[in-house]
């Protein structure tokens, strides 16, 4: 009898990753793509976008919701990057550079981003995500005018023609590949990136510690109630501050990871979908916008991307259209935030009337219609 | 609380954590421009030809080895091209031809992405045997098209 | 002095500074070669344009649903109402007509379903309508492809079958209500008499409809719901009707944006429309949980009127396009302000 009411609670708590992994169990024959190539394609996604993940995990623990503003943090990344092909810093070196450029950078737009979210809580994800809209106007402005005329630029190569101005695609030749290919190991006739596999696993731990210190002791405390932190003692608003900026910087340097295998840059649109990619991820692997575990961040990259690289091939098959297959995929993944949202305000809501309901010892029904509660 | 001033701290700690923040500050200048020597590239284009002046003369066949790299082979009048990184650099050759040095060792000054060295010229002892190299790059003329929009359909690639 | 203090810090510094930066863009404008009566014309052509989408978000912002940013909701039924009267042929003011009395009740469903799903989720509407925007974009995107469209005006030439990406409505009702009664003046100034005319008749129904007593009973939920359920107002109810009227006046709203731009956008380009109609209403004055009549007027015509002169001025002066930029910046940058208000009790 237990046993039974565990699975159904189970499918409950986590709808969302079952109705992907039945799509995705659905599709996956229908595609008619090699277990062999899946399996390749996942190892090579799991490296390149598990860190952009991970940047989520800190502002959920700290109740700040689905930091969209990781974006900010995929820019400085960027920026990072242009110097580095810029000065024509090359191999692993040139990531390292990378990082420590953006690192300044990602600091600041992070105590930025951080500053404004205190301001509109309660409308932190609405606002984080307006907020990388309009960052992405300050980023064209640096990098499209700035960037050749009051930013100095060395290599001809990478400015557009009128001398101002990045190109539109970087190439990051003198990186591509660099953290992947420094230790590769080949099993079983698949490429592993253990290079970059390292550095997740070294950020996995760095989570695990980070949250037994006090600082994140303080922000777990701070996302469970804040009025009674603050009463505590924690400084509230700094605590935020500083969940966003670190965000921020783990969110640029799994930035520079992702460049760094794609090969090449879309200055002005690399950073466009990072935020929806990231959110989309963590949701579909069971967290929620106040929950989020290390396992749902590898859950949810996984089922992701598997959906990502059948779902196209699958709609080919089945209406002669990959565009449908694409569609199909992209509204699933918007639907997917959207229903994991709604469950959890849904639920949200739900335990408060409970609670309310536990308060007037249950003499009112809390599902009463009528506007009572 | 005596001497307690910002968030309770008392000025030693206060001086302690400032302390902190420089050294940290110090590491981080430290390691970028560490990084920054060791990671720029450099492309190296070595010459096997004889000198303009006639002080020396290309060497029949040699074999360049460049730091830990594999060994080139140049015949008379050869020119390879080679990528290396870091501000060092030790190049050494093996030929049958007269030589007077076989081994030498050069720093890339900062601010030079191209590098010219002559082989024959570093075999006769001379210090000079590596110059830099300026090329004129020919500015891309096709114009680049400005970014796209913000009103215009996000592209549905998988970007992943 | 006092009492123009408090007026500058209640209508906000940074309204101000884009009126008065409007103004300046105008009087610049001559002097680097911009006719000043087309730029006129265009920014009265744009406010018509994009007014009644901006007038769409005021129902929910009165009921306390904050910003819409699930307008698309609205936008895909009025592209059904549109799409439909193309294929059963309707031309000219039949087609337009006949286009809105198609998409009413389909936006009135679609309104009602999306109303309920908002009602469960309160406090959390804006993320949440953002994302049930985009899926629903992104879902008629494939429904664009399948359903059984004939027209040859509207499907694809090669194939026969799924709609094009973009549809004329040159021999339809394209630019229908902006020649109705236009008034031309000079070469380059047209007053699009029609358009304006019909948005500021919508805006003043909703003026009316605030009036009655639903009305005040949705601004009651809006601004103080204790007063309204002692009232015996149902919050709920209020909502539900505040989103319908919402995605009612959105469908409406494109079908006028469409006639005036002159083609049918299908496809992924309604995902982000809902962001210049919000900036809009923050740039005339309206707040995450207050909006009115004025706010829609005065907000469409600055923030259309910024965005069409700042191509014209910034790049005659700079010699170089930065009017993207310019946009992105002010635009969001207007939202973010108002997002990061603290809300002040009602005033």
């Amino acid at each position: 009898m237990k046993k039974k009411f565990d699975f159904r609670r189970f499918i409950a708590d986590n709808v969302v990753v079952v109705i992907f992994l039945i799509l995705t169990a659905i599709a996956t024959p229908i595609s008619g793509l090699s277990a062999n190539y899946i399996l390749q394609d996942i190892i090579t996604r799991i490296g390149r976008n598990s860190f952009l993940v991970f940047s989520l995990l800190l502002p959920i623990m700290a109740g700040m919701g689905l930091n969209f503003g990781m974006v900010l943090g995929a820019m400085a990344g960027e920026i990072g990057l242009i110097f580095a092909v810029d000065w024509n810093i090359s191999g692993v070196w040139g990531l390292g550079f990378s990082v420590l450029v953006g690192l300044p950078i990602a600091i600041i737009l992070g105590w930025a981003a951080g500053a404004v979210l205190n301001r509109a809580k309660g409308r932190e994800m609405a606002t984080g995500y307006i907020l990388g809209f309009f960052m992405d106007g300050v980023y064209q402005f640096v990098v499209l005018y700035l960037m050749g005329s009051l930013i100095p630029m060395r290599s001809l190569a990478i400015t557009l023609s009128r001398g101002y101005g990045i190109r539109n695609t970087l190439n990051l030749d003198s990186v591509r590949q660099s953290l992947d290919n420094m230790m590769m190991v080949k099993l079983f006739g698949l490429n592993f990136p253990v290079g970059t596999f390292i550095i997740v696993a070294i950020l996995c731990l760095f989570i695990v510690w980070f949250r037994k210190t006090k600082l994140g002791q303080d922000m777990r405390a701070i996302g469970q109630d804040q009025l009674v932190s603050n009463a505590s003692g924690i400084p509230v608003e700094t605590t935020r501050i500083i969940a966003i900026v670190m965000s921020t910087v783990l969110a640029m340097i799994g930035q520079v990871i992702f460049l760094q295998n794609m090969g090449n840059m879309a200055t002005y649109n690399a950073h466009r979908q990072t935020g929806f990619f990231a959110v989309a991820a963590i949701l579909v692997g069971g967290a929620s916008v106040t929950k989020a575990t290390i396992p749902n961040v590898f859950v949810g990259v996984v089922l992701l991307h598997l959906m990502y690289i059948v779902m196209p091939r699958a709609g080919a098959e089945l209406f002669g259209s990959a565009q449908i297959g694409e569609y199909f995929r992209d509204a699933f993944s918007y639907g997917a935030i959207a229903l994991a949202l709604v469950l959890h305000a849904w639920r949200k809501r739900r335990g408060v009337e409970i609670d309310r309901a536990g308060l007037r010892m249950n003499t009112v029904d809390p599902a009463a219609k009528g506007g009572a509660v | 609380m005596s001497g307690a001033d910002k968030n309770g701290a008392n000025p030693a700690i206060r001086t302690r954590r400032l302390l902190v923040k420089a050294g940290l500050l110090v590491m981080y200048v430290a390691l970028t421009v560490f990084v920054f020597i060791n990671g720029r590239s450099h492309t190296f284009l070595i010459d096997n030809k004889s000198l303009d002046d006639g002080a020396v003369s290309a060497m029949r066949r040699v074999k360049v080895f460049i730091d830990n790299q594999k060994p080139l082979e140049l015949y008379a009048r050869d020119r390879e091209l080679l990528m290396v990184r870091g501000q060092g650099h030790r190049i050494r050759i093996e030929t049958q031809d007269p030589a007077n040095r076989l081994e030498a060792k050069f720093s890339v000054p900062f601010g030079n992405d191209m590098i010219l060295i002559s082989v024959p010229k570093m075999a006769s002892g001379a210090d000079d045997f590596w110059e830099h190299f300026v090329i004129q790059y020919e500015r891309p003329t096709n114009n680049d098209a400005p970014p796209p929009t913000l009103e215009e359909p996000v592209p549905i690639e998988p970007t992943l | 002095m006092l009492k123009i203090k408090e007026f500058a810090a209640d209508f906000g510094w940074p309204r101000i500074i884009i009126f008065f930066f409007l103004i300046t863009l105008f009087i610049v404008a001559p002097f680097v070669g911009v006719s000043i009566s087309m730029s006129l014309s265009d920014t009265l052509n744009r406010f018509g344009q994009n007014a009644i989408l901006v007038l769409a978000l005021v129902p929910m912002v009165q009921a306390g649903c904050g910003l819409n940013f699930g307008l698309p909701v609205g936008i895909i039924a009025g592209l059904l109402g549109a799409t439909i009267a193309m294929q059963i042929g309707l031309t000219g003011w039949f087609g337009f007509f006949g286009a809105v009395a198609i998409c009413l009740p389909i936006a009135a469903v679609f309104g009602w379903l999306y109303g309920q799903l908002l009602n469960k989720v309160k406090g959390e509407e804006m993320t949440i309508a953002m994302y049930v925007g985009f899926s629903l974009v992104t879902f008629f995107s494939i429904l664009w492809l399948l359903l059984p469209y004939s027209s040859p005006a509207m499907v694809w030439g090669y194939t026969g079958k799924g709609l094009r990406t973009t549809i004329t409505l040159d021999n339809f009702w394209g630019h229908i209500l902006n020649n109705f009664l236009a008034v031309r003046i000079g070469e380059n100034f047209v007053f699009p008499t029609g358009m304006i005319l019909f948005a500021l008749f919508c805006a003043f129904l909703v003026y009316l409809f605030f009036r009655t007593k639903t009305g005040t009973a949705m601004t009651a939920v809006g601004s103080n719901p204790d007063f309204a359920r002692a009232g015996g107002v149902s919050s709920d109810k209020m909502r539900t009707i505040s989103v319908m009227l919402s995605t009612m006046l959105g469908a409406v709203g494109i079908l006028v944006y469409q006639q005036s731009f002159g083609f049918i956008q299908m496809y992924q380009a309604p995902l982000f429309m809902a962001f210049p109609a919000v900036a809009a209403l923050l740039i005339g004055g309206a707040s995450v949980n207050k909006a009115s009549m004025i706010n829609v007027i005065v907000g469409t015509f600055l923030f259309q009127g910024i965005l069409t002169m700042t191509p014209s001025v910034i790049n005659s002066v700079l010699q170089t396009d930065m009017s993207e930029v310019i946009r992105i910046v002010l635009s969001n940058g207007m939202i973010l302000y108002a997002l990061t208000r603290k809300t002040k009790v009602t005033k």
